[in-house]
């Protein structure tokens, strides 16, 4: 009875192993056909990146981003903690198994079985986390994970461990648009992935797992824990003691970048990104594995970032903002917004750009997208036509008046009004700068004529739209900041116009040059012109509507003229030294006024000059203190500055120091 | 116990688990699958996002290739490094009625002017402001009816250092000669002589050979006007360029004339022959 059971029995379980076999076999050849053919090299799939390099502290280049492919780095060159911790907390068995760790797999079978979710629970090794990456959704279905499963297989027939751990670490996705280790350690750390250090290297490699989740930008406590579970594992499997563990999970991260972009210089990258596309298109861009030396010096970058930072911190608190930090994404996108471009006036080289105060909440680049009125910004244009072409100096006499135009429409008159909405009477041409006087720019545009500013404005750089009218002289067509700085540098370089640019060089990854940019000049106006208004700008800010400069401790040789739209929408200050021409935009995006909280209007000198001085300390704070040069022809009286006849005794407070064009013999 | 006496099924299940431990230690199923994946391998499909991605890199790198061949066979030159615009070093003022000139721009003015005999500074007024090694630029101011050309030699200050009287035709040459960039006479490997010179010596050759040289319309048309003759060496096909610089209404003019090897033999010999 027992042994005819048994007999049984054995037929019953040798038929079903039989044809479970069978099953397993006509499903292994159902399965194959719709895996995928593997490459012939796992490293070479996405292609070599364009890399990207800013300009390091002492002129070398550093690697800051990459466009397109997977930045790629062999294994010799990543930490070694970093692969330890990997390994430790993805796949201890990794060198072991043949692409399925298969006790680990019975036991989440057994547990999926348990809560009857057959796709539940994974238990992933390495090499079928990188199948899965490479050529599966991330669908979880059985038939999915089967594929994934013989896919593994092949992987590790056709592939050396070492080549699978190198495409896995090479390939994985880090959170904060970061693939592979090395543009992982780039973003969190600006550090290479040979360079990251224990506690790094575990933070990293607890990140595949859920990037999202683990965060350390979003959410650092689960992170934090996240790197805790990591170093555990990295402990139990010999890497590291467990007093090291406990030792390394106390301390805290400091994170370098940001997160999302390029954690140097998002919107500098972005334009520069932009500006190849526009010249070799994305393909070659994105999979030329070539080489951008771009113009971007860090320490200016990261000095105009924090400008920008801590500066818009504290005008939010000035307009009634919120604290930006605080607010949900929505409300980020309505925030009080900045841009900056700092240009370098011996090359036209781009330094710096700012084109928002967070790329993670818009891209848009108002430093080089952005199309705002300048506002007085632009009176320096209007100014040097006057003194180019009809002769005016700093000393000429004009009478500030109330005037009206006629428009050409009918009986409309065009009756321009001082911001202070008083007249000054007589004053000299540099006082009117110095005041932003309206009026005076409104008579000199007209005596001008509008196109022959226009053709200034084009001389100096500016190529967006302006429209030939009276208005041009209280800056009402649009500009934007990477246009006005260049157009501000050409007064620091007397009178030469650079065109500013980015991109310095571009090499293929062989090293041979694709192009190569030095910097082109040319002289659109005369030394004694461009100085004549780089004097009246330096009476701005010497004791003029940009005084804020000097008060919040700027003491460099610096000219400059602030700008303010109307109801302070935008909110301006152009300014430069000998070395380095700066233009700070502040407003909203949806030209909301600028508005304090008691329901002043904001103007150019209380909204950009504190950025424009904070960014300036901090990128000036190596140079040597000097002076602007002074022409053949020209030299200085010291005249009433209402007058314009040579100051006398009793004249101390209408004394006004102003460049002219002469030459007096003085003799001794 | 024989091994008779074992059951089927003890020796099935038996079987089943030494199979099973062999196979936890060699992984030989993975392996064979995945051997046999591996030699079926061409004949599955390629992933089309690999497809896509292999074509973009291929794409890319003959675009790459064929922009670096343009590059390399442009024939225009390499972008030159950037213009240094140098600060202007001559300057004029209230519609030409000053000069202001650098002390280099002045120095290399003053040599030219010291070629041209007729200008000729006198030179013990002129000698003491030049060695005064403080100015640092000039200022030259046109007389009128009463005044006086003048020079100063002035201080970054425009303090006067010294100063000295001018001729009509002296501040017009200082004006003329700081003003030009580079005249064409001004150039290596020509050589500069006085008018005077360079006409004695034409005049002695033959009438034929002189007229060969230059014309008489031409010789009559330079020869009063000319301040500076400049003479170059011979060129690979044994050709000189003779350039006579001229000065009237205030400007300089230069005729060029091309001489033949017989002639240039000629003139070279009976320049050698005058003392310059």
């Amino acid at each position: 009875m027992t042994a005819s059971l048994l007999r049984r029995l054995f037929y019953a379980v040798g038929g079903l192993l039989v044809l479970a076999g069978i099953g397993l076999l006509v499903l292994f050849f159902t399965i194959i056909p719709t895996i995928p053919q593997l490459p012939d090299r796992l490293d070479e799939i996405f292609g070599q990146p364009t890399e990207v390099y800013g300009i390091g502290p002492s002129g070398e280049p550093v690697l800051v981003a990459t466009f397109g492919g997977r930045m790629r780095v062999p294994l010799d060159q990543m930490a070694d903690e970093f692969k330890h911790a990997l390994l430790a907390v993805e796949d201890d068995r990794f060198y072991e198994h043949h692409g399925v760790n298969k006790l680990a797999t019975v036991r989440a079978l057994i547990s999926n079985l348990r809560s009857r979710d057959l796709v539940g629970q994974g238990a992933s090794t390495i090499t079928q986390q990188l199948a899965r990456n490479l050529f599966f959704s991330f669908e979880k279905r059985w038939k999915r994970k089967l594929r994934e499963m013989l896919a593994s297989f092949q992987i590790e027939t056709r592939f050396s461990k070492d080549e699978i751990l190198s495409a896995y670490c090479n390939h994985i996705y880090f959170g904060a648009n970061a693939y592979g280790i090395e543009s992982a350690a780039q973003t969190y750390f600006g550090k290479h992935a040979s360079e990251l250090l224990l506690g790094e290297a575990a933070l990293l490699a607890g990140l595949p797992q859920a990037p999202s989740v683990y965060d350390p930008y979003k959410n650092m406590p689960l992170a934090l824990e996240r790197r805790r579970v990591v170093l555990d594992r990295m402990a139990v499997n010999g890497y590291i003691t467990p007093e090291q563990a406990r030792q390394v999970a106390d301390e805290p991260v400091v994170l370098k970048g940001t997160a999302v972009g390029p954690a140097r210089g998002p919107y500098f990258i972005d334009y520069v990104r932009h500006v190849m596309i526009e010249r070799y298109g994305v393909d070659l861009v994105d999979y030329g594995g070539l080489k951008i030396y771009t113009t971007m010096d860090i320490r200016l970058q990261e000095a105009a970032q924090e400008a920008v930072k801590e500066k818009l911190a504290e005008l939010d608190e000035a307009v009634g903002d919120s604290v930006f930090q605080t607010i949900s994404l929505e409300q980020k996108k309505n925030a009080l917004q900045a841009a900056l471009v700092a240009i370098e006036t011996k090359t036209g080289a781009v330094r710096a750009i700012v084109g928002g105060r967070d790329f993670a909440v818009s891209e848009y680049n108002r430093a080089v997208q952005s199309n705002r009125h300048p506002g007085s910004g632009f009176k320096p244009v209007i100014y040097l036509a006057a003194v180019d072409r009809l002769g005016y100096m700093p000393n000429t006499v004009v009478v500030d008046e109330p005037v009206s135009f006629p428009t050409g429409d009918g009986e409309a008159v065009w009756e321009p009004q001082n911001f202070s909405r008083d007249h000054q009477g007589e004053v000299i041409l540099k006082k009117a700068l110095m005041r932003s006087l309206n009026v005076i720019s409104a008579k000199l545009i007209d005596e001008l004529t509008p196109p022959a500013v226009v053709d200034y404005a084009r001389r100096l750089g500016i190529t967006s739209k302006l429209p030939p009218l009276l208005s041009l002289a209280l800056g009402t067509a649009g500009v934007s900041p990477l246009e006005i700085a260049a157009a501000y540098a050409v007064f620091a370089t007397e009178g030469i116009y650079r065109p500013p640019f980015v991109i310095a060089r571009v090499e293929d990854s062989r090293g041979r040059v694709l192009e190569e940019t030095k910097g082109q000049s040319k002289r659109v106006v005369s030394e004694q012109s461009a100085y004549l208004v780089l004097d009246m700008m330096r009476g701005a800010v010497e004791g003029g509507t940009a005084f804020t400069v000097r008060q919040l401790g700027f003491d460099r040789p610096c000219a400059g003229k602030t700008g303010t739209t109307s109801d302070s929408k935008d909110a301006w200050f152009n300014g430069f030294t000998p070395t380095l021409a700066t233009s700070v935009w502040v407003g909203y995006d949806d030209a909301r006024p600028l508005k304090r909280i008691k329901g002043r209007e904001m103007t150019g000198a209380a909204g950009a000059i504190p950025i424009w001085v904070e960014f300036m300390k901090r990128a000036t704070e190596q140079e040597s203190k000097r002076d602007f040069p002074v022409p053949l022809g020209i030299e200085f009286l010291t005249v009433n500055s209402k007058t314009g006849a040579a100051a006398t005794p009793a004249d101390t407070v209408a004394a006004l120091r102003v460049a002219v064009r002469g030459a007096t013999p003085v003799t001794q | 116990m024989s091994w008779r006496s074992l059951s089927p099924l003890t020796v099935v299940l038996g079987g089943l688990l030494v199979f099973l431990l062999i196979e936890f230690r060699l992984n030989f199923l993975e392996r064979g699958m995945g051997a046999y994946l591996d030699y079926h391998n061409p004949e599955r499909p390629r992933l089309a996002k690999f497809v896509q991605q292999e074509t973009r890199n291929i794409e890319a790198r003959q675009k790459l290739e064929t922009l670096l061949d343009q590059r390399a066979h442009r024939a225009e030159p390499r972008e030159p490094a950037p213009a240094a615009v140098a600060p202007s070093e001559f300057v004029e003022l209230e519609g030409g009625q000053k000069l202001v000139m650098t002390r280099a721009r002045f120095l290399d003015a003053y040599q030219k002017l010291e070629q041209t005999p007729r200008a000729l500074p006198p030179s013990s007024e002129w000698d003491a402001a030049l060695r005064h090694d403080r100015w640092g630029k000039t200022i030259l101011t046109r007389g009128g009816w009463f005044r006086k050309n003048r020079l100063f030699f002035v201080d970054d200050q425009n303090k006067v250092l010294s100063e000295v009287s001018l001729s009509t035709e002296q501040f017009a040459l200082l004006r003329a000669y700081g003003a030009a960039d580079l005249s064409q006479i001004d150039r290596p490997h020509i050589q500069v002589y006085p008018p005077q010179t360079f006409f004695a010596a034409l005049r002695t050759l033959p009438e034929p050979i002189r007229d060969q040289a230059m014309n008489r319309e031409t010789l009559s048309d330079v020869e009063d006007r000319a301040i500076r003759v400049g003479v170059s060496d011979a060129s690979a096909d044994g050709l000189i360029q003779v350039i006579v610089e001229t000065f009237g209404d205030d400007q300089l003019d230069y005729t060029s004339i091309t001489l033949s090897e017989e002639t240039m033999q000629a003139l070279l010999q009976a320049l050698g022959g005058v003392s310059r």
